[in-house]
């Protein structure tokens, strides 16, 4: 805390002068009588304690000491001059492997390190709304991330390379050599004459070859099984024909020995398949080519025959995002977005650098429980659902999925909550609504994609570690400004309000000693009083 | 030159009798007069040679005896000389008795006592008798003037003036040398703030001897009924005793609860030892203080 004018504390020096003046003032007056024979002996106790007490003694010396410190201006300084180093962690499928955290906890803690007590740390997940699912966010949304806002340095932490040019930003590399992950990249649900056909795609992320056994079941029982060979490196898959199946099954892979696989990335482990029904309303005034986009997004992510992850039923509001100013209230809200670069979604040049926390902020208006939007006019692998959520608090906590990928919806938002009676809402399964047009993963068409192509890193973590170079700081430009605000406003409110109640509240003391002077008669002969 | 002409040269205390007060006392023996009207000359006869209206009886003619007292008709009939005898008419012994404490003096008590003792003399001598002025001082009494003539009412001024109050009065036992020094059936008048310890029952001293009277009992409000005026310090001007005390409200009223109680009881034992209570306050006028005199005494 600094002063606007130091030298005005030396009034503080009038604080005892308060003390002395009230003290002189509050002093007992003698009163000479002609005797005592009335008064009480004990009626000589209270006055010290009284004295103590006084209010009057106490405002008298909180408004000295307000005025005092008002006249000296005090300063406080909110913030001081800093440098801000923000720092992005990627996330995604990638992050949730064992030991990724705790190199990146070590990366923060040397960064925090090196940082004086007026800088500030930013940390920020890429994507920040992060499950764990997604595939790790590509070099240039973790760039663009690290580049937003004012910092003084720039660092992305990612278990993957380094881009070629990192364009200013520090890039530090925790992946780890020793990482061990083999995994579900790809999986197809298909509809045949006697049951289903589902494909399994599995990625060897390793440097050895290994042998896995997938297993497809039904809770307890086993629908299906078969061992392959992954190459060091390679892909594997089989396609399992099983015939009907229940509301749920899960398809996981386990060792040769039936023993559960277990390697540094168990989210990949294992893909579930549920059925559930889903209520959708879809704008009359959606253009045909964007009912093509509910398919995939709906079928990408619940299956066409509506095998999802939740266990709850689902309401969908299905609009363009051009409407969602007008939208019915609904628990669940899909809205599209026809062409990219448009509107909210003009953050970049094409929809791949889409930020999906612009696209959050402009649906923020929008009175929905869970949203989802997609792109339709862009190359179906670079579309994305949005899917928000309400919390208890009211804020929305969204989840990416991009089209193809593994989506955990998080909990129902409508649990509890009884749909609005007039929502135009139809209990349908999605593949009664959009018929076959693919299994999961499989957009746009009948078959199956796999997902993981060798020159894509997003599901392979990473193994080459590079060193943290700490630049020196203070070399750089300052962009944290101090801010200093001045006290003197509430010193002074509060100075008055000590003088409007020493003058307004009346206080017992200065009533009688007013009371006694209105009273007052004297002395015709000799003084008796003295002052 | 009138009376009260004469007594301001006479050099009396001007702060303690004003001018307007000596017109008040150079008028009193008529005022005495028109407010006694209708009433005996004297209320009591005493022995002597009186006058000529109260016969009390013959007696043996002795020479030297005036012979317009011999009773002639009663010479002619029984042949010896025998003169006529009559009371006089004259009023009983006014006895002013002032408590010289210190107490008497603060809140203008000391000049009000003063002139009350003053009115007292004054009343006592147009009653055409004898009085006397005396102080209690530390449990004595002192007996500074005594005069039967209107005129020697300067002597009382000067008197009083040069009493100062200091001490203690100590009525306990001021009162029964009091006694001793009364004659029996005299008026008493006690001026005095009964600002003592002393037990009222000190008073029952004065019984049994056919005295008549008043206790003047001088009150002084600031004592018997302070005003709140916060935080104080009390001096007691007779013992020099400190009090420190908030004097609110509720202590005002204790203490005037407690000084009321104090004047009750003095007043309930005055009235049996044939003293009448007459309360008065530095602020009572003078001719007030002289009516409830004349009109109220016995």
């Amino acid at each position: 805390m600094t002063w606007a004018a130091a030298w005005a504390l030396v009034g503080l020096a009038a604080l005892p002068v308060v003390w002395l003046l009230h003290r002189r003032r509050h002093r007992p007056r003698t009163v000479a009588l002609p005797s005592l024979l009335f008064v009480e002996p004990e009626a000589a106790a209270a006055p010290a304690r009284r004295q103590a007490l006084d209010p009057e003694l106490w405002l008298s010396l909180l408004a000295a000491l307000l005025l005092v410190l008002a006249a000296a201006g005090p300063l406080q300084t909110t913030r001081a001059e800093g440098r801000t180093v923000r720092v992005v962690v990627s996330g995604g499928l990638p992050a949730t492997a064992q030991g990724y955290r705790g190199r990146v906890d070590r990366v923060l803690a040397r960064i925090a390190g090196a940082l004086a007590a007026q800088d500030r740390l930013e940390v920020v997940e890429e994507p920040w709304w992060g499950t764990g699912l997604e595939p790790r966010p590509r070099p240039g949304v973790l760039l663009a991330s690290a580049d937003a806002g004012e910092a003084a340095w720039r660092v992305v932490v990612s278990d993957a390379e380094a881009p070629a040019d990192p364009a200013g930003t520090t890039w530090v590399s925790v992946g780890s050599p020793d990482v061990f992950n083999v995994g579900v990249v790809a999986t197809a649900l298909t509809p045949q004459s006697a049951g289903f056909e589902l494909f399994v795609n599995v990625r060897g992320d390793d440097t050895r070859s290994s042998t896995v056994r997938l297993v497809v079941r039904e809770h307890d029982t086993v629908l299906a099984q078969r061992s392959v060979e992954i190459p060091a490196g390679g892909y594997a898959s089989h396609a399992f024909s099983i015939g009907r199946i229940g509301l749920a099954f899960r398809v996981e892979l386990t060792r040769p020995d039936g023993s559960a696989w277990s390697d540094d990335l168990a989210a990949d482990d294992a893909v579930a398949y549920e059925r559930v029904p889903i209520r959708l309303h879809m704008d009359p005034a959606l253009p045909l080519a964007l009912r093509r986009a509910v398919e995939d997004v709906l079928v990408s992510t619940l299956g066409r025959r509506g095998y999802r992850d939740a266990t709850r039923d689902l309401a969908l509001v299905v609009a363009a995002s051009e409407t969602t100013g007008s939208l019915p209230p609904a628990p669940w809200l899909l809205v599209l977005h026809p062409a990219p670069g448009e509107g909210a979604l003009r953050a970049g040049a094409g929809i791949d650098r889409v930020r999906p926390d612009a696209l959050v902020r402009n649906l923020s208006t929008v009175g929905a429980d869970l949203v989802y939007a997609v792109s339709a006019a862009a190359k179906p692998t670079d579309g994305f659902a949005l899917l928000l959520e309400r919390d208890a608090d009211g804020r929305r906590w969204p989840v990416v999925a991009r089209l193809g990928q593994v989506v955990h919806f998080l909990p129902d938002p409508t649990r509890g909550r009884p749909a609005p009676a007039d929502t135009p809402l139809w209990p349908l399964f999605v593949d009664d609504l959009l018929g076959e047009v693919g299994g999961r993963g499989a957009v746009g068409g009948a078959g199956y994609r796999r997902l993981g192509t060798p020159d894509d890193a997003s599901s392979s973590l990473g193994r080459t570690p590079t060193e943290l170079r700490i630049p020196d700081l203070r070399a750089r430009p300052a962009d944290l400004a101090p801010e200093t605000r001045s006290l003197r406003p509430p010193l002074l409110a509060g100075a008055v309000l000590a003088l409007l109640l020493l003058w307004i509240v009346p206080w017992s003391g200065r009533r009688a000693r007013r009371r006694a002077r209105a009273h007052a008669v004297p002395s015709a002969y000799g003084n008796p009083v003295h002052s | 030159m009138s009376e009260p002409t004469r007594l301001v040269t006479a050099s009396v205390d001007s702060d303690l009798f004003p001018p307007a007060f000596l017109r008040l006392l150079a008028a009193l023996p008529a005022a005495v007069q028109r407010l006694r009207a209708g009433a005996t000359e004297g209320r009591r006869a005493v022995p002597g040679q009186g006058g000529r209206f109260l016969f009390r009886g013959h007696r043996e003619y002795r020479p030297g005896d005036d012979l317009r007292r011999v009773d002639w008709k009663v010479a002619a009939r029984l042949g010896r000389l025998l003169v006529r005898q009559f009371d006089a008419e004259r009023d009983l012994l006014t006895e002013v008795w002032l408590d010289g404490s210190a107490s008497m003096a603060p809140w203008g008590g000391r000049v009000k006592s003063a002139r009350a003792a003053a009115l007292a003399c004054a009343v006592g001598v147009a009653a055409a008798g004898r009085t006397r002025l005396g102080v209690l001082t530390d449990g004595r009494p002192r007996i500074l003037m005594e005069a039967s003539q209107h005129g020697q009412l300067t002597e009382f001024l000067l008197a009083l003036g040069d009493a100062r109050p200091v001490g203690r009065a100590d009525l306990a036992a001021a009162l029964p040398r009091l006694v001793k020094r009364v004659p029996r059936g005299s008026r008493l008048l006690l001026i005095s703030d009964l600002l003592s310890r002393a037990e009222p029952g000190c008073l029952h001293a004065l019984a049994g001897r056919g005295l008549r009277g008043a206790l003047l009992h001088l009150r002084v409000p600031e004592v018997t009924a302070p005003m709140p005026a916060g935080l104080v310090s009390l001096l007691d001007v007779e013992t020099g005793e400190t009090k420190t005390v908030v004097l609110d409200e509720r202590l005002s009223a204790r203490v005037a609860a407690r000084a009321k109680a104090h004047a009750e009881r003095w007043a309930s034992h005055a009235g049996p030892v044939g003293l009448r209570y007459l309360p008065f306050a530095p602020s009572t006028s003078d001719e007030a203080l002289l009516r409830r005199l004349v009109e109220d005494l016995p």
